[in-house]
């Protein structure tokens, strides 16, 4: 459960900020539609 | 939502469908979805969460979706007819099946898998389940 007070919780965006971060960088070096993503929504 | 008391996030459905809405313009390859019903490697048998997870997020991610967990060759054929995902992933049928999907292709049965021999060293339960015609000699 993600209980941080800084910018990485507390709100939906800041949840999920670090994905988006990672995403960007590794988008710089693979082309995006060579890179996916898996979710385990409702077990983590 | 919570099946396990603070392990998971109470508003995952509205995380997860932020997330996704916004990875529609990133042109991903895939989102590969996992069902509930394998929890830490168990199979839930009594899982409360009847609609499959591609359900729930296909209305908000237009991309390739691959779902997994627990599915088998008709439940597969359906929620790619349905429109729900587009792939399906198989993990411990494909441990047994070194040829699973000539066999799903076919409606041929597959081979039980030994859970007991997942995680072990050496070729028992890994390079020794036998292929189709081979079971049938």
């Amino acid at each position: 459960m993600n209980q941080r007070t800084d910018e990485y919780g507390q709100t939906i965006e800041n949840k999920s900020k670090l994905l988006f971060m990672i995403l960007e960088e590794v988008t710089k070096v693979f082309p995006s539609n060579c890179v996916g993503i898996r979710f385990s929504p409702w077990t983590t | 939502m919570n099946r396990f008391m603070d392990t998971q996030e109470s508003d995952a459905q509205s995380i997860y469908s932020y997330i996704l809405k916004k990875l529609n313009s990133w042109n991903l390859a895939y989102i590969h979805l996992i069902e509930p019903r394998i929890l830490g490697g168990m199979e839930i048998k009594d899982h409360k969460f009847t609609t499959s997870v591609a359900t729930i997020f296909r209305k908000d991610y237009k991309g390739l979706i691959i779902i997994a967990g627990g599915y088998t060759r008709e439940t597969a054929m359906e929620i790619v007819e349905k429109g729900d995902a587009d792939l399906v992933a198989f993990g411990r049928h494909f441990i047994s099946n070194p040829d699973l999907p000539f066999r799903l292709q076919h409606s041929y049965p597959l081979n039980p898998y030994n859970r007991k021999t997942f995680y072990v060293r050496g070729p028992e339960g890994y390079t020794d389940y036998p292929f189709y015609s081979q079971s049938k000699l």
